[in-house]
């Protein structure tokens, strides 16, 4: 099973002066199980993409799949089904912590399961898990205030409240923007966790090609509206004038092996991370 | 005297509640005028509310911070002090506010009530300075983020702003924002001497300053060049910081027994330095 994004075009004011189209005739599909990487230029169109994966966005024309149920279906027979689907699809949106308001930590992670009238034991269940799942102590933390955590760690309490709804689609919008770097690796690993351990298919929006380069199985560039790009990091980041055409750039590290290749210097130019950049060099020099 | 002279700095949010929080302690720093400053440090070491202080928009429990010899805490001076002293934000969607580039970034003369010749006069300057001249008649929703927060500094250029601080002014752009945004920073720093203040996670950034400032828990607790700071990576990563890319690999490398210079700091260092060692 899969999402589909079948032929969808979004436009933003249509029939004003403002009138912009955000998404043409935008056509992919995110598999089941995937770790699937979103990047391109501000005003390319992820945003509004993701915004489709659970209908909060719906399209001007064009359709969402998910699991093979159109999420827009507004009949009165499939209008249920619809709902169920889009439930499916949980949203991380960028800073989420901005979204934390309740006066516990358990009492903000379970307010999505709470609207959809679960048994009390079930709500509890759900947040000890969801907590477990990011790496938030219960006993520690469940009665603190949300305010009272560090930056991380409020991300990461709002990332288990859209856990607590079990959805099996995980997006986020730039989860690590913002983080400093300990906050940023410590989250990037337990969202790898979740896609390795829970099984749970992740689409992120990111601008670092790093992270994607680390950590995705399947990479799509956006730009100006259309899918530019689809395919596996080192497929897509050996396509040099397409990324730069779209806005981006490989990860520094391919950026410099490639340097050092048009040098003359015999390195392998397509290296994707660090730990293969530095593997490449020490061959090249002999060192061990 | 320097430009900034922060003494004995203290700030504590919400005294004498249970959430009392002591943001800073005792800081004292120094930064001249025409330097390019770094301030490094976890989420919550105070990095924002220093930045804070030096435009006045908190001011101090303890001690003081004089820019240009004024006083922060006095309400007249303070006024001097903003004009001097520019901020750039993270979010690039919360600093514009007019329906065109050109009038966001006259607001600020338009407030000191200068005249029109003058306001055009300045509003093409500072547009011209950060590379958005081409754009002034565009609606700032219509620019990317990069583009948004060029239009910012040109906001604090225009009134001849001497400082320009960055509150991790490039965290919510795409590489190639980032780039244009830093590109322009350096400029202005080359060009005409501005002071600048860039709080950032990109450690690349901070590799460009002449001093970084490396903030735990409310207190400085090292401060040198580039060179210095980043010579140690263990240090910097219990504080939750990283080292930039080149200084991580060279570092790898020389353990390997590579003979590369120590001072690595940038890629274009690191690329120049595998270059010549490839040559020997």
């Amino acid at each position: 099973m899969s999402i589909e994004v079948k032929n969808v075009t979004y436009i933003y004011m249509p029939k004003t002066p403002f009138e912009r189209v955000a998404l043409a005739d935008v056509s992919l599909t995110i598999p089941e199980g995937s770790f699937t990487a979103i990047a391109g230029h501000t005003g390319s169109g992820k945003s509004t993409l993701v915004q489709h994966l659970n209908g909060l966005l719906t399209p001007t024309s064009g359709a969402v799949l998910v699991d093979g149920v159109n999420i827009g279906d507004k009949s009165k027979t499939g209008r249920q089904q619809a709902q169920t689907a889009r439930q499916q699809v949980g949203m991380v949106f960028q800073y989420a912590e901005h979204q934390l308001f309740e006066e516990s930590i358990a009492a903000d992670i379970a307010f999505g399961p709470a609207n959809q009238e679960l048994s009390a034991e079930e709500i509890d269940q759900r947040v000890r898990e969801a907590m477990g799942i990011v790496g938030l102590d219960y006993d520690t933390y469940h009665d603190r205030s949300p305010f009272s955590l560090s930056g991380g760690q409020m991300r990461r309490a709002a990332i288990a409240g859209v856990l607590a709804m079990r959805p099996k689609y995980l997006v986020l919008d730039e989860p690590a923007a913002g983080l400093d770097p300990s906050g940023r690796e410590e989250l990037l690993q337990q969202i790898k966790r979740l896609h390795k351990e829970q099984n749970m298919t992740i689409v992120m929006v990111s601008h670092s090609m790093e992270d994607i380069a680390k950590l995705a199985d399947n990479v799509i560039i956006m730009a100006q509206g259309k899918v530019a790009a689809q395919g596996t990091p080192r497929e897509v980041f050996a396509q040099d004038n397409l990324l730069r055409q779209a806005g981006l750039r490989p990860p520094q590290i391919a950026v410099m092996m490639q340097r050092l290749s048009a040098a003359g210097l015999p390195v392998n130019a397509h290296v994707l991370t660090p730990e293969e950049g530095l593997q490449s060099l020490l061959e090249v020099f002999h060192v061990k | 005297m320097a430009f900034i002279e922060i003494k004995n700095l203290s700030h504590i949010y919400h005294r004498g509640t249970e959430q009392e929080l002591c943001a800073l302690d005792n800081v004292n720093l120094t930064v001249e005028e025409g330097e390019f400053v770094a301030v490094l440090g976890a989420n919550g070491s105070g990095k924002s509310t220093l930045a804070r202080h030096i435009n006045g928009l908190l001011l101090p429990d303890k001690g003081q911070c004089l820019v240009a010899g004024l006083n922060t805490t006095n309400a007249e001076e303070l006024w001097q002090i903003r004009q001097q002293v520019g901020m750039v934000f993270q979010n690039p969607d919360n600093q514009l506010i007019a329906g065109l580039v050109e009038d966001d970034v006259a607001f600020g003369p338009e407030n000191l009530g200068m005249k029109p010749a003058e306001i055009r006069r300045r509003v093409s300057r500072a547009l011209a300075a950060v590379g958005m001249e081409d754009f002034r008649q565009f609606a700032p929703h219509l620019l990317s983020g990069g583009q948004k927060q060029r239009v910012a500094i040109a906001g604090a250029l225009a009134m001849n702003t001497k400082c320009l601080i960055l509150d991790e002014a490039t965290a919510m752009l795409d590489p190639e924002g980032r780039q244009e945004v830093m590109a322009a920073v350096q400029r202005l720093h080359e060009e005409k001497g501005l002071t600048v203040i860039c709080i950032t996670h990109f450690m690349d950034e901070a590799a460009q300053a002449d001093n970084v400032f490396v903030m735990q828990a409310g207190h400085i607790v090292q401060t040198g060049t580039p060179q210095q700071v980043f010579a140690k990576a263990e240090p910097l990563r219990k504080l939750g910081l990283a080292v930039p890319l080149a200084v991580e690999l060279t570092w790898k490398l020389r353990q390997h027994g590579l003979n590369l210079p120590q001072d690595i700091l940038t890629e274009d260092d690191l690329v120049t330095a595998l270059e010549a060692a490839y040559v020997h």
